[in-house]
């Protein structure tokens, strides 16, 4: 149903304490009318997890400190492995210039480097999520 | 996993077969209220239950840690826990911010137990729309164990207590003072009185406060007051044996139809509810519909294969009785059946037939076979209804009548189920002047274009769709579940002063 609003996980490592970006992120999604569920992850299996628990249409991951590119390969990997590859990945974060095209190979959807518009963000969250919702309304998962 | 229009059957499978996508798939489609959804929620709230505990507490009690280590706890004893978190949406955009997950950590919030963040998406009373159904949904999926976390809640939020088996309120110290534990609301319904915290100064003054309100009157012990820390872990095992320890629940929890509120109007808890033709697509519905507000069911049928899976699928407070309603003796067995279960309170006179042929070639005794179902089989039923309800001060008759009862049916000739419906809207008045005194009332619905066994030629037709469509004011058929608000009204002491009215759900089908 397309009214329902766009679910999305954000997540970040529970070792890295750099929580203002995500927990802002997360208050103009919800001004976007999305649905969000946040969680600091252990191990990338835990954000996986999540994502089919929580039947989320984006994932966004927040890097502040390491394992930009190395944490969503893993994560892409995974989500890929368990069924769930329809499932976009944005990135965020200290992202370093040279990240990008490592990031971009491994699938990601997006990338956001410092400085991006919240609104932007949020309508990337929003296209993303209703495209991904209007494929399972026509294919199923996969 | 199947697409939106898939059989609800091929999700559901996968659900019971561990496909954890699944799960959060049908969750999903529970909350967006989608067809799938709806045919899922009614299989759902009827299926065998897990053991369902509620934690509520006011903003800030510490709920969601309490959460993570009753879970850790729960599962350590050998149980498979699924959690379930509601926090509010939005009142003025409609997001929400699903906060709860992240202080269950990433181990309880992966590896040990089925998570899910639900918004309440303005749903009232501290729990969102989808959390019965999403119970059903996560004990399809194998867990015995439910925890549900309430929205922060007040005084008043108490809707939690009619989904679960045990309801917990975590409080933390320093919250009020006795005056505070005197009042009415939250704390007198639940079943367990937490004081979280307790590595924090005056959890031992709150302890005392709840241990003054925790006998009941007329209960024969007090209920379990227990001071919990997921700090040091104070409690939490104490907390686990007594969520999960056997009890029953009273039956009256509530004060029913309390004077200015809306509580209890559609409750049908105790009551018991007969429903003839219940193997077919109707008369299975309205059974689940009556069974869902609390009711003991007895299901009526000649099919008595349709009625083992009915008793398959809503398990207990379900009766079936393979029977004729146009044979006197088999309408007997009926009401034996429900004074057995404890009186009778509802009657739905759901059993019906059609007959599409053209006036002029049909033959009387096919007329006589409609005419004596639709018709004579339902005053048998009312007549002998009525004795027991007459005698018991009250009960509710729904006739089931149809849309074409109240106007003619052309172009689909059928003179005997249209005479026998119109024929019931009037018995349905007489009946219910009749016994209107004596506290039993007499009402009817008229569904108009519903998709069941004697409707399929038409909705599986191109041109009978289209003249549905066309000629039906909102624009489209009834679909599942929309008869089933009017039913439960009629059922239910929502519709104590209505007499002998017959209700048309028909999409506007008879207002032009």
């Amino acid at each position: 149903m397309t009214t329902a609003p766009v679910r999305v996980l954000l997540s970040k490592s529970f070792i890295d304490s750099h929580d203002r970006a995500i927990k802002t992120v997360a208050t103009a999604l919800r001004d976007a009318s999305m649905e969000v569920v946040l969680i600091d992850y252990e191990t990338p299996e835990d954000v996986v997890v999540a994502a089919l628990d929580e039947d989320v249409d984006v994932v966004g991951l927040s890097f502040m400190s390491g394992g930009q590119v190395d944490v969503t390969a893993t994560v892409l990997d995974a989500l890929r492995t368990r069924g769930a590859g329809d499932v976009p990945v944005v990135v965020g974060g200290t992202i370093r210039p040279f990240d990008v095209p490592a990031l971009e190979k491994a699938g990601v959807a997006a990338v956001f480097r410092g400085g991006e518009k919240l609104s932007a963000m949020a309508e990337t969250f929003d296209r993303l999520g209703r495209r991904r919702r209007e494929e399972v309304a026509r294919h199923g998962t996969r | 996993m199947a697409p939106a229009d898939a059989p609800v059957g091929t999700l559901l499978d996968a659900v019971r077969e561990g496909d954890r996508r699944a799960l959060g798939r049908l969750i999903s489609e529970i909350e967006n209220g989608s067809v799938l959804g709806q045919d899922a929620s009614a299989a759902l709230c009827a299926a065998a239950r897990p053991v369902v505990v509620g934690i509520t507490g006011p903003p800030g009690a510490g709920k969601s840690s309490l959460v993570r280590v009753l879970t850790t706890a729960i599962v350590g004893a050998g149980h498979r826990v699924a959690v379930l978190l509601v926090d509010p949406s939005s009142p003025v955009t409609g997001g929400a911010v699903l906060g709860d997950r992240i202080r269950l950590g990433g181990g309880a919030g992966s590896t040990t137990a089925y998570v899910r963040s639900l918004a309440n998406r303005g749903h009232p009373g501290g729990l969102a729309a989808a959390v019965p159904a999403a119970i059903g949904a996560v004990g399809l999926a194998g867990h015995d164990v439910v925890l549900v976390e309430t929205v922060g809640s007040g005084q008043s939020d108490i809707d939690v207590v009619d989904v679960v088996d045990c309801a917990v309120l975590a409080c933390p110290p320093g919250l009020g003072d006795h005056v505070q534990a005197l009042k009415s609301g939250i704390q007198e319904v639940v079943d367990v009185l937490v004081v979280t915290k307790a590595d924090q100064p005056g959890s031992d003054r709150t302890y005392h406060q709840f241990v003054e309100i925790s006998h009941r009157l007329g209960e024969e012990v007090p209920r379990p007051v227990l001071k919990t820390s997921s700090v040091t872990g104070e409690g939490i095992a104490e907390l686990a044996e007594a969520v999960l320890a056997p009890r029953r629940r009273p039956v009256h929890r509530r004060h029913a139809a309390a004077p200015g509120t809306g509580h209890g109007l559609f409750d049908l808890t105790g009551r018991v509810a007969i429903v003839t033709g219940a193997s077919g697509g109707l008369g299975r519905q309205f059974a689940r519909v009556l069974h869902g507000a609390g009711a003991t069911v007895v299901a009526g049928a000649r099919r008595k294969d349709r009625l083992d899976d009915l008793a398959v699928e809503l398990g207990d407070r379900l009766v079936p009785v393979q029977c004729d309603v146009t044979v006197e003796s088999d309408c007997d067995r009926l009401v034996d059946a429900a004074v057995a279960a404890g009186g009778l309170d509802v009657l739905v006179n759901n059993a019906g037939t059609g007959d599409v042929v053209r006036a002029e070639d049909e033959p009387l005794d096919q007329f006589r076979g409609v005419v004596e179902l639709n018709l004579v089989g339902l005053f048998a039923m009312c007549q002998r209804a009525a004795r027991v309800m007459i005698g018991r001060g009250s009960g509710s008759i729904i006739n089931i009548a149809s849309a074409l009862g109240l106007v003619a049916s052309m172009p689909i000739r059928q003179a005997g189920y249209c005479a026998s419906k119109g024929a019931v809207v009037n018995l349905t008045r007489e009946l219910a002047a009749q016994w209107g005194r004596t506290g039993v009332r007499v009402n009817a619905l008229a569904p108009g274009w519903f998709r069941s066994e004697m409707t399929d030629d038409m909705f599986d037709d191109d041109r009978g769709m289209a003249h549905i469509e066309r000629n039906t004011p909102a624009g489209r058929a009834g679909r599942p579940g929309e008869l089933d608000g009017a039913l439960l009204f009629l059922a239910a002491d929502a519709s104590s002063y209505v007499l002998g009215q017959t209700i048309a759900v028909d999409g506007g089908w008879t207002i032009h």
